[in-house]
């Protein structure tokens, strides 16, 4: 699903934010990227999500190669994959429910199609009962879940997190990294940008280690080397 | 979704955020307005002295001067020989003695006229063309022919001054033309300031919306929508503004105009000239949005 290629990114400012980054999420992977702040975390879930692009490497999605994708191709893109901020993004003039159907409106989804699937997601993340509230009325775990709901509406075939349980208590952190793994369980891809030791030993999955822009532990190793 | 009910969905989303701060929405259509009424008002003007002018020019005037000597019973039967003649409505004869007196009371020179040792003043035909023969042609034709009488010393078309009139309000026309496309200049960066501050504002929303997959058109969309919907609802505005002033402008033209023995109004502001207003302030309005969102949405990108 999501293949780096000897990625490496250097800021304008001349600094060296990842080096040779070489990795493959399949389809059916759920993987955790970790490290210190400032290994480079962001900048792997920025360049998944063509916020930023690559300065050396290929990164490819499915068969689109992020590094050479044109401009107006980049919102389809941004549309298969689902992303959690820390900071939940949320619109904060805006109900729960329209917050979580913007995801289906970008895309186009029909009104009844999209109420239908926005109470689903809803009720997924355990919110139906306050899809008429506003994001300001939530505490921060449900505020969370709501980017979760909005992330997942519109079946992503990849969830990127960042820092999902950061400001979360360990009962909070469990029940959303658990969400996660059900995501993952009916077929979408998860990587995880996380700090949280426990969840790291209490998951289990395979661990893509940054150390000051490098690749130090890699469980998702090529495993064909590409042509590209 | 379709491409219709999501741009109905997105039309309707942008009046509710303009009527969601009404005491802004309204000051920022009023400038609109006052500016789109300028040009309204000039046109307006424009057209009617146009009109005044050409209700004028309809009924030209033949004067013709009879050689000195002419006796008063030869000038009568002249006067209806011609008053006889299809191309014409009405002959007044205007004997020396009468141009004489006229001419002392209109002057006010009164009796240092008398000091003359005879009247200098010709006796004249004042000659009134039917209105089938008022044309320009027409009139030079009659003209001619007027010339052919043996008495007649010199034959005067009065269409002088309505042709310098005419000529005048060229240059005030192409004078509002000027300031009207300064004035749709104005409206364009005026509404695409109100845009570029309403991106400014919503900078955050609009990241968020690239992030989860917006495309380009679909951020663009609601900028487009309230730029046209300023644009419109300042036309409208403007219209009402036009309108008043002239309900203002109509007494005091009318009484200038009942002087002048006419029953000139002033005409407002025709189906058309409505239409054309509302079109201008919805294409301006949507210019400018588009000017402004081509230059300031690219900038905004998610980090």
């Amino acid at each position: 699903m999501i293949r780096f290629l000897n990625v490496s990114k250097r800021y304008p400012g001349g600094q060296d934010a990842l080096r040779g980054i070489d990795f493959e999420l399949t389809g059916s992977d759920m993987a955790l990227l970790v490290g210190h702040s400032g290994a480079g975390k962001s900048t792997l879930l920025k360049l998944i999500s063509v916020m930023e692009r690559p300065s050396h490497g290929q990164i490819l999605i499915g068969d689109r190669n992020l590094r050479t994708v044109k401009r107006r191709d980049i919102a389809p893109i941004r549309r298969q994959i689902g992303i959690i901020f820390q900071d939940h993004k949320l619109l904060n003039d805006r109900t729960v429910f329209d917050n979580v159907a913007l995801s289906l409106i970008v895309a186009g989804v029909s009104y009844r199609e999209s109420n239908k699937r926005v109470r689903a997601a809803l009720d997924k993340v355990g919110l139906l009962k306050k899809e008429g509230m506003m994001p300001v009325q939530l505490s921060g775990g449900e505020q969370q879940r709501v980017g979760i709901a909005r992330a997942v509406v519109n079946r992503p075939a990849i969830l990127l997190a960042d820092e999902p349980t950061g400001n979360l208590d360990a009962a909070l952190s469990d029940e959303i990294m658990d969400l996660f793994v059900e995501f993952n369980r009916i077929g979408t891809s998860v990587l995880i940008a996380t700090h949280d030791l426990r969840q790291i030993e209490r998951l289990n999955k395979p661990v893509l280690k940054l150390d000051q822009g490098k690749l130090i532990k890699n469980d998702l190793a090529l495993k064909a080397p590409s042509t590209i | 979704m379709s491409w219709f009910s999501q741009n109905k969905t997105e039309c309707i989303a942008s009046m509710h955020r303009l009527m969601h701060t009404p005491f802004s929405s309204l000051m920022s259509i009023s400038v609109v307005a006052i500016t789109l009424s300028l040009p309204a008002i000039m046109q307006l003007m424009v057209g009617n002295a146009e009109r005044l002018g050409q209700s004028w020019e309809g009924r030209p005037q033949l004067s013709v001067f009879l050689a000195p000597g002419t006796t008063e019973a030869r000038g009568l039967e002249l006067t209806l020989e011609l008053q006889a003649k299809p191309e014409i409505t009405q002959v007044e004869f205007v004997s020396a003695d009468q141009a004489m007196e006229e001419f002392k009371m209109l002057s006010g020179l009164g009796s240092a006229i008398e000091l003359l040792p005879e009247n200098p003043l010709p006796a004249s035909l004042l000659i009134l063309p039917d209105s089938n023969f008022d044309s320009a042609e027409a009139t030079t034709q009659l003209q001619a022919q007027l010339r052919q009488i043996p008495e007649a010393e010199e034959v005067q078309l009065d269409l002088e001054w309505i042709q310098r009139f005419n000529s005048m309000l060229d240059i005030v026309e192409s004078g509002a033309q000027v300031i009207s496309i300064l004035l749709a200049l104005a409206v364009i960066l005026t509404v695409s300031n109100m845009i570029r501050l309403a991106i400014i504002n919503r900078k955050e929303e609009i990241e968020i919306i690239k992030l989860i997959g917006g495309s380009d058109a679909f951020v663009r969309r609601p900028f487009l929508y309230q730029g046209a919907q300023i644009g419109l609802a300042g036309a409208l505005l403007a219209s009402l503004i036009t309108y008043t002033v002239l309900l203002w402008m109509n007494g005091p033209i009318g009484r200038l105009a009942s002087l002048y023995g006419s029953d000139f109004g002033v005409q407002g502001l025709s189906a058309q000239g409505l239409s054309w207003l509302i079109l201008a302030g919805g294409g301006l309005g949507l210019l400018a949005s588009v000017l402004s969102v081509s230059q300031h949405l690219r900038d905004i990108e998610p980090r």
